[in-house]
């Protein structure tokens, strides 16, 4: 087999999940130090989680050894295709995304789905470029809509609006 | 004289519109991200009270044996598995939806999951009880081996290195070592949240993997977000024909396997689909093709999960042993109905159980009709614009996941595995593995802890039994082959 030509960046990232796999054995290996045996058994809660640390620490290893004998991208090689990093307005991007599901699920048992979902969608359909108007109308319909096949038809007991005073 | 008693059991106008809307029913939940077959299931058990046996039991297999088809739809039209089962072939089905081949595609899977689960049916009507009796001689030695060729298969089909396939099964298999549910019974890694006792949903853990990373993805590339073109659903069955004349081999492979896999308790659809996409890229005379978008994958896999479904009604029928969580809560209602399963029901009422198998039949012979409607509707999905589509699919994660947990834990998974599924996605490690290592991961711990107890540790045992050495030499065979293959040709290399 022909080892594949790695240029810096594709090099660092396999360095990285390789370090990242060595570090998952790793903390398996730790955290299952407290698990115990079956009674009058050597096997136990511990046996799952060394046999993934030994298979992850071999497969980091691997991915490094296969990382430093790789040879060099010739010049000129673009690298991955994930550009982005290095672009700010992307990674604000992806934290604003991230902070409407987070707020989803920090708030809406206080707010209830209906504004909270309102809340994810609006401000997700805003941050891929929808205009104001559609953006808000998208959002109260798919919002009332889910909250009706959801909590109506499938009984499925999706957070109410909650507020002091209001009793529920 | 019985047949004709069962058919007029279940020809009745009663029956087939209960089929047709039970079967609208599964289909609307298995589109849905977050319900699956499971669900729809439990949720038509009340329902079933008040019909007679066969309505019930009918209603229940429809919309059962159509939630597992409608899980492919979301797959192939948005890269968002329906359930695990669809996992194995998401690639192959969503390349040929973004290369304008959506009707070949999704005709596939509607096609081959109504053949797969006929012919899984056919082998339940003229095998059950021999069947039955092999996979009774399934113990947890053959158990363990079958588990390992799964996770075996999720590594070498999985598009790319073999390493990061590993590094993803490693993901999903230290995520099924959280909770309660081992054989020790002890707390692991809940870090003393009464929610992570029960284990990571696994259900949650995909849609965040393949549905929010997706989203993720969308945010961050703004440039994808063009209005797609509308996915061409016309004439979805037009190369149906051709597909079961080029691939006859790959259909009956994967529904025979299918069926046999499915009649395991406890392996099921999930197991199935990767062994046989495995198998099917393994004896392909193109297998480079396979995760760039090419059917034959889809034929072998779609026919397999769904005959699985069928396949599980094996040792429910014949022993009154449930093959998967389905086939668990029809056992229920079959008692409810005073329908007991086991061989008696077979002396007792020949006419009910015969009344069921031709509701198999006529089940799947009703999902082309409304899988074609499906696919109808699905088709337009893609002609919404993605910066209006993706918000709602996010709401639709976060409603999915909440209603698997009925709390926002389910939420909070859903998020987490989102941002690692994301992050695997821009390193090029593939998904699917840590899905199933996710999946099969308890599993593979009983069955394993199980074993070594029985044998005392003595790791011989483990090829002591003829159908455990038999599967225990195939897993083997599975990881030696392609590094002996890369040795001998390293060597010819060397030579020349």
């Amino acid at each position: 087999m022909s080892q594949p030509h790695l240029n810096r960046p594709r090099r660092a990232r396999d360095i990285g999940l390789g370090a990242v796999s060595i570090l998952i054995g790793a903390a398996l290996l730790l955290g299952s130090r407290g698990f115990g045996a079956i009674p009058g058994q050597n096997y136990g809660a511990d046996t799952l989680p060394r046999l993934i640390a030994l298979l992850a620490i071999g497969t980091g290893i691997a991915m490094l050894i296969q990382v430093l004998r790789a040879p060099a991208a010739p010049p000129g090689d673009s690298g991955p295709s994930t550009g982005w990093i290095h672009e700010p307005r992307a990674w604000g991007r992806l934290g604003i995304g991230l902070a409407l599901v987070l707020g989803y699920a920090l708030f809406s048992e206080t707010t209830g789905f209906v504004i909270a979902g309102f809340g994810v969608v609006a401000g997700l359909a805003l941050l891929m470029g929808v205009r104001v108007l559609p953006a808000i109308a998208l959002g109260i319909v798919s919002a009332i809509a889910l909250r009706y096949a959801f909590a109506d038809i499938l009984l499925v007991p999706l957070p109410r609006l909650s507020l002091p005073g209001t009793g529920g | 004289m019985v047949l004709t008693q069962a058919l007029g059991l279940v020809l009745t106008p009663q029956v087939i519109l209960t089929m047709i809307a039970s079967g609208a029913f599964g289909l609307f939940l298995g589109a849905m991200p977050g319900l699956t077959a499971t669900m729809a299931t439990a949720l038509l058990v009340p329902i079933t009270f008040f019909m007679e046996p066969v309505p019930a039991i009918a209603a229940i297999v429809t919309a059962a044996a159509m939630a597992i088809f409608a899980g492919d739809l979301p797959a192939a039209l948005l890269r968002i598995p329906g359930t695990p089962a669809s996992a194995a072939y998401t690639e192959d089905a969503w390349r040929m939806t973004r290369s304008g081949r959506a009707a070949d595609a999704l005709g596939a899977l509607l096609v081959f999951s109504a053949i797969g689960g006929i012919l899984g049916t056919l082998v339940l009507i003229l095998a059950s009880p021999a069947l039955a009796e092999v996979a009774l001689k399934f113990s947890s030695f053959e158990y363990f081996w079958l588990v390992v060729m799964g996770l075996s298969c999720a590594i070498f089909v999985s598009p790319g290195s073999a390493l990061k396939s590993m590094l993803s099964l490693v993901v999903g298999l230290t995520a099924a070592t959280v909770g309660f549910d081992n054989p020790a019974g002890q707390p692991r890694f809940t870090f003393g949240n009464v929610d992570m006792m029960a284990g990571i949903p696994f259900i949650c853990a995909m849609i965040g993997l393949f549905a929010n990373a997706e989203v993720f993805r969308a945010i961050i590339h703004p440039t994808r977000l063009t209005r797609a073109e509308r996915a061409d659903t016309s004439r979805i069955f037009a190369r149906q024909w051709h597909n079961i004349r080029c691939y006859p081999r790959q259909m009956l492979r994967g529904s025979a396997l299918g069926t046999v896999i499915g009649a395991l308790p406890g392996a099921g659809a999930d197991i199935a689909a990767w062994i046989s996409y495995a198998i099917s890229k393994r004896f392909s005379r193109t297998p480079g093709k396979f995760g760039t978008g090419h059917v034959e994958g889809l034929i072998e896999a779609g026919s397999s999960n769904n005959a699985a479904v069928s396949g599980a009604w094996i040792p429910a029928l014949v022993f009154g042993i449930p093959g998967d969580s389905i086939t668990a809560i029809v056992i229920g209602v079959l008692y409810i109905k005073g329908m007991n399963p086991g061989p008696t029901v077979f002396l007792m009422q020949p006419q009910l159980i015969y009344a069921l198998f031709f509701v198999f039949l006529l089940a799947n012979l009703i999902m082309l009709p409304l899988g074609w409607a499906a696919i109808k509707l699905g088709g337009r999905l893609l002609s919404v614009p993605q910066n209006y589509l993706m918000p709602v699919i996010m709401l639709s994660c976060i409603v999915g996941s909440f209603a698997i947990t009925n709390s926002l834990f389910g939420v909070w998974v859903m998020l987490a595995f989102g941002v690692i599924g994301f992050a695997m996605e821009e390193c090029d490690v593939p998904i699917a593995p840590a899905i199933l290592g996710l999946v099969l991961g308890p599993m593979l711990e009983k069955n394993f802890i199980t074993s070594m107890i029985k044998a005392d540790g003595n790791l011989l045992a483990f090829f002591e039994r003829p159908i455990a050495a038999a599967l225990g030499v195939m897993a083997i065979a599975f990881w030696l082959l392609p590094l002996i293959r890369a040795i001998l040709n390293r060597r010819k290399a060397g030579a020349t």
